[in-house]
């Protein structure tokens, strides 16, 4: 997360800068509309285990999990919101292998950080259902060789939930992301990939401020490099998370 | 009754309003109709209204069931109100605990302005002390016979006082057993018979503050022969919807439904005078609108009534003024819980 958060030049930088203007334009003709801001925090174990393609083996963390921050502004039916995570994966006998520009290096234990931000802009279409494009930028990097991957693309998603009764409410989104993988040495394309998600859990509201929420959380990523190795793993796990809310009605 | 004679819709207001909450449906708020001034010999002011509609109540000592009728009365009252009295500022609070009652009597009182017409509407359980003859709202955060937890009667009479000492007219109707406890220290009020222009102008200029109780001492029936409504608001909504009169006072009114209600259930309605708070035998008058438009809300028709009577010379004008609808779900108990759509976690991918 914080190559991500400390590279002035990276995409991430423009996207906060596109978030912080989406902030100002929802604001300014919004008038007497519904708004709210929502900060929250979350906690996510998962695993990291996938494919390293044809003649490689597979491989799966031994433990690892991320932690987030979130923070979501909405106006009426439109929303907009910026997510941070990030945290370390260890690896075993069998890590990701690293496609470099200079050819394949396979890795075993070996810690393998990786972060995600995905800057929001999403629209209730329907009561309860939403619509929103998630751009999205994924960093890992390997602490043995500082080998860096970096994949970034524009994704789409549909976002839904279902009240059970005053103070439980199931949610659930799904997407994909199609995007470009690079390396970080020259920041040229090193291939294509796809993403997608599948979230899946519940929300308890404390009050009408408070709410804690927790679930299932299945990503999948499709990488195709340009050297004709692929590379398929998937970050599934549960997650565990706090939201606070401003109303500003 | 020949005062008006042409009635003209001068334009329609299609104001852009804010776009509602998309999750506002379950949770209340999406309104946002505009106050509108009533300028006539009668009335030169704003017809608002806080209506309080209490059925899913939470008691944890099951004392208070849940009343069948009395948010769809509230609901019943709040449309009749809007789109055929030109009430423009309502504010509808439905499941209200006693917290949000209070401050939405606050907020009321605070909007009041002097020429203001105000209508408090209430339909929900009421309590007795048979020990201190005390009288109770009873808000769905009521705990067993807790008084504590209930709304006092001297304490909705004070809120009253405060809104009274504001506007020109005010109105409570309780529609809630025992409920002319609230009248214990009123004088019963009398109908003037067919009133004329010139009683009419006299009353509407003098303050007034009455109060209509569905019953007396007296435990009242929640579901008028499966109309959805109690008997009280079944003939208070069925007098106010067949009404062909174009001004018609709160004494006709609590007058006729007083009749209805008595001789069709075992209750009788009382109507009073606040006591001490101001009141000059003055009339609240209800002004029935006769115009609409097809697709379009009352609440947006700016309205333009004219008549060519000599004596009056009356011009309707409507002024849009600031205000908002509210509901209790979207306002400020920081006890309820949220509009599910804020709070869910951001669905990245």
């Amino acid at each position: 997360m914080n190559k991500i958060l400390n590279n002035t030049n990276s995409t991430p930088i423009k996207l906060c800068a596109a978030f912080a203007l989406m902030l100002v334009l929802a604001y300014a003709p919004a008038g007497q509309a519904a708004r709210s801001l929502t900060v929250g925090v979350t906690a996510n174990g998962s695993s990291w285990e996938g494919d390293n393609g044809s003649g490689n083996s597979d491989f799966e963390s031994d433990r690892g999990g991320q932690f987030a921050a979130s923070i979501n502004y909405r106006v009426n039916k439109f929303y907009t919101g910026l997510n941070l995570q990030g945290g370390t994966y260890d690896f075993g006998s069998d890590a990701p292998t690293q496609f470099t520009s200079n050819g394949t290096l396979t890795s075993d234990d070996v810690k393998v950080e990786h972060s995600d931000l995905d800057l929001l802009f999403g629209y209730y279409f329907w009561s309860n259902v939403s619509l929103f494009l998630d751009l999205k930028v994924t960093h890992s990097e390997w602490r043995d060789t500082g080998y860096e991957q970096a994949f970034s693309g524009l994704g789409l998603g549909v976002s839904g939930f279902h009240p059970i009764n005053d103070k439980w409410v199931l949610f659930g989104s799904f997407g994909f992301v199609n995007g470009n993988i690079d390396d970080d040495e020259d920041r040229s394309s090193h291939g294509d990939g796809t993403s997608s998600a599948l979230v899946g859990g519940a929300v308890y509201l404390i009050d009408k401020a408070n709410t804690i929420n927790f679930g299932l959380k299945l990503r999948s990523y499709d990488f195709d490099f340009d050297d004709g190795n692929d590379q398929e793993y998937s970050l599934n796990g549960l997650f565990f998370g706090y939201n606070h809310t401003f109303d500003f009605n | 009754m020949n005062i008006f004679k042409t009635l003209v819709v001068s334009s329609i207001l299609l104001a852009v309003l804010p776009v509602t909450s998309a999750l506002g449906q379950s949770r209340g708020i999406a309104l946002e109709p505009k106050s509108v001034v009533q300028t006539t010999p009668f009335v030169n002011g704003v017809y608002r209204a806080l209506i309080i509609g209490n059925d899913r109540y939470q008691d944890p000592h099951q004392r208070w069931p849940a009343l069948e009728t009395a948010v769809a009365d509230a609901r019943a009252v709040s449309d009749i109100l809007q789109q055929h009295y030109g009430f423009s500022d309502l504010e509808v609070l439905e499941n209200a605990t006693r917290r949000e009652i209070l401050r939405a009597l606050e907020r009321l009182s605070k909007r009041a302005l002097p020429n203001d017409s105000i209508l408090v509407y209430y339909a929900g359980h009421g309590f007795l002390d048979s020990e201190s003859e005390r009288g109770f709202w009873v808000p769905v955060d009521a705990e067993g016979v807790d008084s504590t937890t209930f709304l006092r009667n001297s304490t909705i009479r004070d809120e009253l006082t405060t809104i009274a000492s504001r506007a020109q007219h005010t109105l409570l109707i309780s529609d809630s057993c025992f409920s002319g406890t609230l009248l214990r220290r009123g004088t019963r009020g009398i109908a003037t018979p067919n009133p004329d222009q010139d009683y009419l102008k006299k009353v509407s200029k003098k303050k007034s503050v009455r109060i209509i109780s569905a019953g007396g001492v007296e435990y009242v029936d929640d579901n008028y022969r499966k109309s959805g409504h109690s008997p009280f608001t079944y003939f208070l909504l069925n007098e106010l919807e067949n009404n062909d009169r174009e001004l018609l006072t709160v004494s006709e009114l609590s007058s006729n439904v007083t009749r209805a209600v008595a001789n069709n259930v075992d209750q009788v309605p009382e109507t009073g005078v606040l006591q001490g708070a101001g009141d000059e035998l003055g009339e609240f008058i209800f002004i029935k609108l006769k115009i609409s438009v097809d697709g379009v809300p009352a609440e947006k028709l700016k309205i333009q009534v004219e008549t060519d009577s000599p004596a009056d010379n009356v011009v309707i004008e409507s002024e849009v003024i600031d205000s908002k609808v509210t509901d209790s779900k979207a306002t400020d108990s920081s006890s309820e819980p949220a509009d599910p759509g804020i709070v869910i976690p951001l669905p990245t991918l």
